[in-house]
Order: C-alpha cells, then sequence, then structure tokens
C-alpha cells in the first residue's frame, strides 16, 4: 500500500481516420476492427487498470489527475468511458476535486454526450480545434471543419463545461499570419479556460511529409512559424491569458494539473497501448499497437514493451528538459533533493554558458529560460542529454 | 648458329589513347602466347587494381614476359611493359618506354587518333623507339580503319601500310601484331661483359622483401649475391634475388644485357630506388649512370584530412603504405584551423589525385575532405626571394608580395570540327592563348592553346567533354612560369576566415569564384542563434557576400502523454549532429559544409 499521489494517462487509440500529420499510436477505428475489436481493447484496459491498481508500486495511490487521451476517445460510446471511470474508482482512491480529462474533436460531440461525459465525472474538455481555417483543416486532413469546431464548442458550454481547453496548431504549409490571426479571434470568441498552441512538426512517412516532398504543399517556414508564435503570445496576453509553458496558456487558476505533472517530472501511470509510465528511476512504456496490446493482455502478459532506468546525471537532465519548460522554471534545489546532484553540479559549464549567453536566467537559486527564447528552447534544452 | 637469348629477346610496350582497347590486346597477347590458361584469365590481367578494372585505366606500369614461336620457327622471349593511358601519368609512359626498343601504337579504328596518342608518340619518337601502329576495334559496325590509317599519316606521319588492322576483342589480328614485333622491333643492344648498368624504370614494395625494383638491364650482368650500387644515391645493397616477370615472379639466375626482370636486395623504402636510377656493380662501377628520365614532379596540390580528427593517425599510416608504390606522391602533415590536422599532398594530375582518394577511401575504410586543388605557384616577394607556394596558407602576405608567376601548359585538343567553336570558348572562357590550329583531310581539328594548369585541373575535361558530346580528347604540356595577375581569396565566416577555403586565384575569376563559394557555404550552413556573415574577400576588399538569418525556432511543441523519452531522443539526435561541427569563431560549421564547398565538380 502507498500514499504516494499519483497521475494516470489511459490511452484510447481509435479515430474516425488518421490525419496528415499525425505519427502518433492511433489507427482508424475501421482499419482497427471497429467496434467490437474497440470493446476488446478497452476490456484489455481494464485488466491492466485492475492489475496496476493492485500491484504493490500503486494500491492505494491517491490519484490527483487522469487524462484519457488518444486517438479520438470520443467517437467511443461516452456510456464506455462512464464505464471505465467507474472502474477506475473502484481501483484507485481518486481525490475528490481530481482533474478528470477528456480529449474530444469536433464532429464527435454534441451536447448530449458532453453532458453524458460530465456526469460520468469528467469535468475538463480538451478540444481538437487546431484552425478555424477550412483550408487549413483541409492540409491538416482534420476529418472536422471550423463550423462544426464552433458547433462543439457552444455544445460544451451548454452541457455545462467550465473547463474547456482548445487545441490549436500553426505553423502549417499554405497557413498566413492573417489566417492564424483570424483563428486567434474565433477562439478567443470562445472564451476557453485553457488554450494549447503546438507548432507542426512534419513527421517522416506522413502523407503530409510526403505531400512536401512531392511538391503538392510549400515546406514549412520557421520564420512565418515564428511570427505566428509571437502574434499569438501578444493576442493572447492582451486577452488575460497567462503564458505558463511553453505551448500552453491559461486564465488564472485554469492550468492543466495533469500536465503539470508531466512538465515538474512527477510521477504517472500510463494505461492502454503506447502509455508511458514514470516512477522511482524508471521509465516504461507499452507495446503501442492496440491489437497487440490487446493481445498482449488476453495472454496474461504484461504489455510493457520497454523499460528504462535512469542515472542520476539523466535524471537530473530530464528533469530540467522537462521544467525549463515552464515560466517559472525550476529551483536547483528542488532536483538537487528529487535527483541528487543539481543542475550546477552535472552540467556546470553548460549552465554557465547558457546564462553568458542569455539562453537561462538563474535568480535566486531558481533556472529559467526568458520567454523570448521559449521557441529556441531546444538549443538551450539540448545541452542537458548525454 | 642458333639466334642468342639476347637476339630472341625483344622488349615492347603498348601505347594507346585512353580506351582505345590496349588492355585488351595485352590479354590476347598474352592468351595467344599461352602465357596464362585459360582457367586464369581474368580479362585484363595486367591491371592488377581493382580500381584500375573499374575505371578501365592503366594507373601504374606493369610488366610480363611471354615466349612466342614466331612464323620463322624460333621461339622469342617477348618483354610486354603496360603503361598507363592518361594525361596525368605521361611521366609513367615515359619511363616505362626507356626500358623498351619499339611500341605498339593501338588506334581505335572508331574514334581514330587522339590526342593522348600523339603525346605518346612523340614520347616513343624521343626515347628512339620503333613504333608498330595497330588499328583496332575493325570488328565494331561504326569502325572506320581506312579513316584511322589516314590520320595516321596525316597527323602522325606514319606511312599507312605499315598499319596492323586488328580486332582485340575477337583475337583477330593479334598474331599479325605479334609477328611485326618480331620482324619490326630490334633485338636490344648491350654488351652482357662490359660493367653493369641497370635502369630503374618501376617498383612495387613487397611487405616481406621490401622493395622490388623492375629493372632494364642495359649492360653487364646481375646476379643474385652480387654488391651493387645505385648511382645517383651512392647506397649498396646486396642481390638477394633476380627474375622475370610472369604471372608472378620468377627467379632466374641472371639478368644479362637487354633482360627486363626484378631485383630484390633487401631495399627498404622506395626512395633509396627512385625510378631512373641506375644501378651498378659495387665491384666494378660503369663509367657513368645512364640518362635518367626527368623525375616525377607533382603538379596539383590538395589537403586531405579525415572526416573525425582521431583517424588522424589511420590516414598516416595508409599515406605510408600507399607512398610505397607512388613514387610520384608526395606528402607533409598539415594543420587546418577549419579540417584540424591533415597532409598536404602532392599529385601528378588531377585523376591521380581521385584515384589517390578512392584508394584511401576504399583500401583503408577512411572518411576524408579533401581542399580545392592547387597547382604549385612561385612567389617573388619585394626583397627578391622566390617562394614555392603549393597551399593559399603559404602565400607570403600581400604587403610583402611583389608578384606571382603561374605554370602554363601547352594543350592540344582533337576535336571534330562542328565542336571547334566551343572548345575554342571554353579555352578563352579559361584565360587561353590560342597558338594556332589545324586540320587533317578527316572532319577533324588540332587546337594548339596556352592555357594556365590551375585552369586545367578544376574541371577543364568534365566541361570539354560536355561541350563535344564526349568528342573532344585532350592533352597538356607544362611549358614554363608566367607572371600572372593572381591573388588570394579569402572566405570568412563572421569575420574569421576558414582557411580550408581560401584559393589563390586570377583577378578576374575572383569574383566568381567567390560567389559561388559564400553560396554554397550559405547553403550548407543551418541557422544559428545570431546571423552569420559569409564573406569572400580580396585582402581587404569584400567582393562577395551572403547572411544568414538567425535561428527563430528549435521547439518541441508538445510531450505526448508523458513520452519524455521521445522528446529526449530528440535532443540527444540534435546533440549529436553538433558533435561533428567545427567552430569557426562562434559558429558551428557542420563537416558536412566543407565537403559539399569543396566537391570540385560544377
Amino acid at each position: 500500500m502507498t500514499t504516494h499521489p499519483t497521475a494516470l494517462y489511459l490511452h484510447l487509440p481509435f479515430c474516425l481516420r488518421k490525419c496528415a500529420y499525425c505519427d502518433f499510436a492511433s489507427a482508424a477505428l475501421e482499419d482497427a476492427g471497429g467496434m467490437p475489436a474497440a470493446r476488446r481493447y478497452l476490456e484489455a484496459l481494464f485488466i491492466e487498470v485492475d492489475c496496476r491498481a493492485m500491484s504493490d508500486e500503486f494500491y492505494g495511490a491517491p490519484v490527483r489527475t487522469v487524462y484519457l487521451g488518444g486517438g479520438t476517445p470520443t467517437i467511443l460510446p461516452p456510456d464506455w468511458t462512464a464505464e471505465l471511470l467507474t472502474r477506475l474508482r473502484h481501483r484507485f482512491p481518486l481525490e475528490p476535486d481530481a482533474e478528470i480529462t477528456i480529449e474530444a474533436n469536433p464532429g464527435t460531440v454534441d451536447e448530449d454526450t458532453i453532458a453524458a461525459l460530465l456526469s460520468a465525472g469528467v469535468n475538463r474538455l480538451s478540444l481538437g480545434v487546431q484552425s478555424f481555417s477550412d483550408e487549413v483543416l483541409q492540409t491538416l486532413g482534420r476529418v472536422h471543419s471550423s463550423g462544426e469546431a464552433r458547433e462543439a464548442i457552444s455544445a460544451a458550454r451548454a452541457a455545462g463545461c467550465a473547463n474547456l481547453n482548445l487545441d490549436l496548431m500553426f505553423g502549417i504549409p499554405g497557413q498566413s499570419v492573417e489566417q492564424w490571426k483570424d483563428t486567434l479571434r474565433h477562439t478567443l470568441d470562445a472564451e476557453p479556460e485553457h488554450i494549447s498552441l503546438y507548432a507542426l512538426s512534419v513527421e517522416p512517412g506522413t502523407p503530409l511529409s510526403c505531400s512536401i516532398s512531392a511538391g503538392d504543399l510549400p515546406a514549412t517556414d520557421d520564420d512565418l512559424a515564428a511570427d505566428m508564435y509571437e502574434a499569438a503570445q501578444e493576442v493572447l496576453a492582451r486577452a488575460g491569458y497567462e503564458h505558463y509553458e511553453i505551448s500552453n496558456f491559461a486564465r488564472a487558476g485554469s492550468q492543466c494539473r495533469h500536465n503539470r505533472i508531466y512538465w515538474a517530472d512527477e510521477e504517472y501511470l500510463g494505461l492502454g497501448a503506447s502509455a508511458h509510465s514514470f516512477r522511482g528511476q524508471i521509465r516504461w512504456n507499452n507495446n503501442a499497437d492496440p491489437g497487440v496490446y490487446t493481445e498482449w493482455i488476453g495472454r496474461g502478459r504484461l504489455p510493457v514493451a520497454r523499460a528504462e532506468a535512469l542515472s542520476v546525471s539523466e535524471r537530473v537532465g530530464e528533469m530540467l528538459m522537462l521544467t525549463l519548460r515552464r515560466a517559472e522554471g525550476v529551483s536547483s534545489d528542488e532536483i538537487a533533493a528529487r535527483c541528487g546532484l543539481s543542475p550546477e553540479e552535472v552540467f556546470s559549464e553548460e549552465v554557465e554558458r547558457l546564462c553568458q549567453g542569455g539562453m537561462l536566467l538563474a535568480e535566486d537559486g531558481i533556472l529559467r529560460i526568458p520567454p523570448e527564447k521559449w521557441l529556441v528552447s531546444n538549443e538551450v534544452l539540448r545541452r542537458f542529454v548525454r | 648458329m642458333p639466334l642468342s637469348i639476347q637476339q630472341r629477346t625483344r622488349n615492347f610496350c603498348i601505347i594507346a589513347h585512353i580506351d582505345h582497347g590496349k588492355s585488351t590486346l595485352a590479354d590476347r597477347i598474352l592468351e595467344m602466347t599461352h602465357t596464362i590458361g585459360e582457367r586464369e584469365m581474368r580479362e585484363q590481367v595486367l591491371d592488377q587494381m581493382d580500381l584500375e578494372r573499374e575505371r578501365g585505366i592503366t594507373i601504374k606500369a606493369s610488366a610480363i614476359r611471354l615466349t612466342y614461336r614466331a612464323r620463322d620457327g624460333e621461339e622469342y622471349l617477348l618483354n610486354l611493359i603496360d603503361t598507363p593511358g592518361h594525361v596525368d601519368f605521361t611521366y609513367e609512359v615515359s619511363r616505362s618506354l626507356a626500358a623498351a626498343e619499339g611500341a605498339v601504337l593501338v588506334i581505335d579504328a572508331v574514334s581514330g587518333v587522339e590526342a593522348q596518342t600523339v603525346a605518346n608518340v612523340h614520347l616513343a619518337v624521343e626515347q628512339g623507339l620503333d613504333l608498330i601502329p595497330v588499328v583496332n576495334k575493325t570488328d565494331l559496325p561504326n569502325a572506320s580503319p581506312e579513316r584511322a590509317r589516314q590520320e595516321l599519316e596525316d597527323i602522325i606521319g606514319i606511312s599507312a601500310e605499315e598499319a596492323v588492322l586488328a580486332s582485340a576483342k575477337l583475337g583477330d589480328g593479334v598474331d599479325d601484331v605479334l609477328e611485326a614485333v618480331v620482324r619490326r622491333i630490334p633485338p636490344p643492344g648491350g654488351d652482357p661483359d662490359a660493367p653493369l648498368q641497370a635502369l630503374i624504370f618501376d617498383s612495387h614494395f613487397d611487405p616481406h622483401r621490401g622493395i622490388v625494383a623492375y629493372v632494364r638491364v642495359r649492360n653487364g650482368r646481375l646476379t643474385p649475391g652480387m654488391q651493387i650500387e645505385m648511382m645517383a644515391a651512392r647506397r649498396r645493397f646486396e642481390v638477394q634475388e633476380v627474375g622475370v616477370f610472369t604471372l608472378g615472379l620468377q627467379p632466374v639466375e641472371e639478368l644479362a644485357a637487354g633482360a627486363v626482370g626484378y631485383v630484390i636486395a633487401g631495399i627498404k623504402e622506395i626512395g633509396q630506388a627512385p625510378v631512373g636510377e641506375t644501378i651498378a656493380d659495387a665491384a666494378d662501377p660503369a663509367p657513368e649512370p645512364l640518362p635518367g628520365y626527368r623525375p616525377a614532379k607533382p603538379m596539383v596540390f590538395c589537403g586531405i584530412y579525415p572526416t573525425e580528427n582521431q583517424d588522424f593517425p589511420m590516414l598516416r599510416s595508409a599515406l605510408e603504405k600507399l607512398g610505397l608504390n607512388d613514387a610520384a606522391l608526395t606528402y607533409e602533415p598539415e594543420t587546418s584551423a577549419a579540417l584540424g590536422t591533415g597532409f598536404r599532398c602532392g599529385f601528378l594530375g588531377l585523376l591521380h589525385m581521385e584515384i589517390f582518394q578512392e584508394r584511401l577511401e576504399r583500401e583503408y575504410d577512411l572518411d576524408l575532405v579533401l581542399t580545392a586543388p592547387s597547382v604549385v605557384y612561385r612567389a617573388y616577394t619585394t626583397s627578391g626571394e622566390m617562394r614555392e607556394v603549393d597551399s593559399p596558407a603559404k602565400l607570403p602576405p600581400s604587403d610583402s608580395l611583389d608578384h606571382i608567376e603561374e605554370p602554363f601548359v601547352r594543350a592540344t585538343i582533337m576535336t571534330p570540327v562542328d565542336y571547334v567553336g566551343p572548345c575554342m570558348e571554353l579555352c578563352q572562357d579559361r584565360r587561353g592563348e590560342h597558338e594556332k590550329m589545324e586540320q587533317s583531310h578527316s572532319t577533324r581539328a588540332v587546337l594548339t592553346y596556352i592555357l594556365p594548369l590551375s585552369e586545367i585541373i578544376l574541371d577543364f575535361f568534365d566541361q570539354l567533354k560536355s561541350r563535344t558530346r564526349g568528342y573532344a580528347s585532350l592533352d597538356y604540356e607544362i611549358i614554363g612560369y608566367r607572371d600572372s595577375d593572381l591573388a588570394k581569396l579569402d572566405i570568412m565566416i563572421n569575420g574569421d576566415p576558414v582557411d580550408a577555403l581560401s584559393v589563390i586565384t586570377h583577378r578576374s575569376r575572383a569574383q566568381q569564384r567567390g560567389k559561388h563559394l559564400v553560396k554554397r557555404l550559405r547553403a550548407a550552413l543551418s541557422r544559428q542563434m545570431f546571423e552569420i556573415r559569409i564573406q569572400a574577400a580580396l585582402g581587404s576588399r569584400i567582393i562577395a557576400a551572403e547572411r544568414i538569418a538567425p535561428l527563430r525556432k528549435n521547439v518541441t511543441a508538445k510531450c505526448y502523454g508523458g513520452d519524455v523519452t521521445r522528446k529526449r531522443k530528440l535532443l540527444e539526435r540534435q546533440k549529436e549532429g553538433k558533435k561533428r561541427m567545427r567552430q569557426i569563431g562562434n559558429v558551428d560549421v557542420p563537416q558536412e559544409a566543407f565537403l559539399t564547398v569543396l566537391k570540385i565538380a560544377d
């Protein structure tokens, strides 16, 4: 029995169809065997929940946050989600004010489904809006239109959702700064509690990457992407959003508690195909293929594909890599207390050089990256890997 | 009275323009004389290196002894000395010729007399050799042996009747070639009882036995156990073994006047038995050495650096080993701020350099960066001193520099008349000075131009080929040094010169070259946290510039579902990439940048 609190991530890998840029562990439901396969997957997930909940490491662990990610979790019937949450409540002591997020895509939710999810215990909805330009949505290969995005937002509000996040993407081939500003205006009109902005990264092998190589789409333009990011910083700050992490903005009191656990380098338990976990000095992740995952569980086998124990310097490096994403940065003492060595001990030369170059600020024992360098933060963070 | 061994010996070479079928003819000769059985027959036995086989070029001369029963019933000993067929290796051709009394001149029945044919004939005539012209490839449908014969008369001045028609591929006429060798090439002269004089015309290094020197005995005898002296170097050795070239080395009891063979005498380094050296009997030295031939002088220099600095010792040992077999190669250590430590190497020409690079990469598995090839300039300082400059880094500072001279060549270009225009344009573009133009009876012209060697070693040959659809051929000879308006072109990154990219260039070409270099460098560098200025400068004057705006975006958008490992791997990859970088000032320059900028082509 442990009293160590944890965060739960549950992966629901099915989508209506895969987007052009996506290289995450997800699959079109139809290709993956349809609803019956999804149901078998869910049953397998129940078993993993049971096993982990009853294991030494997690038995009795209070759960502070739950995150249902995908894929598109909302293409499954809402009562399956309710079933899953009930299962979790039976197995883990969920804290009374636990943050329970579900990812949803416009076009897969209406007022009724959202109401059902809320009554099942969900209290935060993350909508994959990405853009309010239909042209851009088409480039991304999204299944929904900007109209459907607006409808989903209204439905969420009508159903009583009081903690809404909108996911947006920028730096998309062919996207203009004007189009982006227009998307930001529509976003502000919806008055979401939270906004995530992700720069598109073109992953090799995706249809989007192929279209660019073939010359059907222009290549991404880093300068344009930087202009968009800066425009967003300005617009959202003026609208009262706090830029609390490289890609995230929130109204006061609405920061995402689940993601903050990742950025604080705290422990979490991931369940389902491809889910990642971190506990003690160990990171592990499950097999990414939903079919294989289901089969392994069915055979009574742990779905873990890979585990890695971290050395002290790796721990310090990873903690820096994560905590420096936050506006507030990190205290050296906290890293020393958690990992056994301070950043100055493991990366003295790097820290000094970065501070001299203005890439890193060190004040009162706190290290942080100044906001104007966030868009080039990898230039800082890469110094902390071996 | 039966003929003596000397009377039954014939020493001959085969000379040809590249691709005219020299090696195929040599192979047929070996087959027909049963020197090698069919089982041992590989295509082109005499080309020993894989590289030679692949490129279809003979690089090193080699020799082989054959026995041939002629139509007169006598059995003759024929020493066939193969020669390289490329302008870079003229020197090797000349030393092979020095070992022979005659030469088989192979001419392609399709393409006719080419520039290299002419050059080789000049060399052979200079050495007083008898020539047997062979018109080869008569089996090809577009063969025109009559035209080839006509060109022999017009361009070379050999009676067309002397030409033997052959198809080495089918074996036709090969017999006639051998008969002509026996009948038309005189037996070697020389007195076996006179004091020993033997000429070293080539050598190779054997790891167990040291230098195997290839010799032509002019007078006297060479036998195992005798003390010999290198007449120029005044070094003495004891002969361990002498022998002749069959498919391998075959020891014999003696090599007497007229013989071609090898000597092993515990010689450790190629410098102790250089090509052109005369071997004498230490106990009874000949009064004077044989006339040597001009020593091989490297004409083209470049820096060779390992891509990874820790490979430097491997590069050194590879150079040492290859140097054992390559008398023309020179090398000395050199340090570059941009490339680390490497060697300044001297070559006979661009092909020699390329082949050498390929051998280093292939046989020694080295990753290399080569700097732009340079000729040897002569820099005269204001104090009247002359310095040979084989690297831009060695050019004296401009305030103490009076003037610079560069080597010039007389280039002979043979081309179909239709392409005379483009050839002349190319030559003029390369600072060429037109000397003359001749036209043979056929439809071909011979152009003669005086050109700076530096213009030829860049991409002249490729350009010539592409402008004439491959029809033109080129040969050149160095004619000496001339005053030239030259200057050092420096490439700078944020004000810091990149030594590896400096070149000495003619002022009229500086702008074009500078623009080209900065453009390529710009494309090869990635954006960094600050602006990068790339400039080309002649002294303090900037003649071309490019800029790279600062990096604005390098961010991992999200760390999906707690997948920290993926993010870490991404950063690790970025870091790994940076490890292969060199610092120029505060700018990270990837090794690949030097590689792309320094690529000779285009």
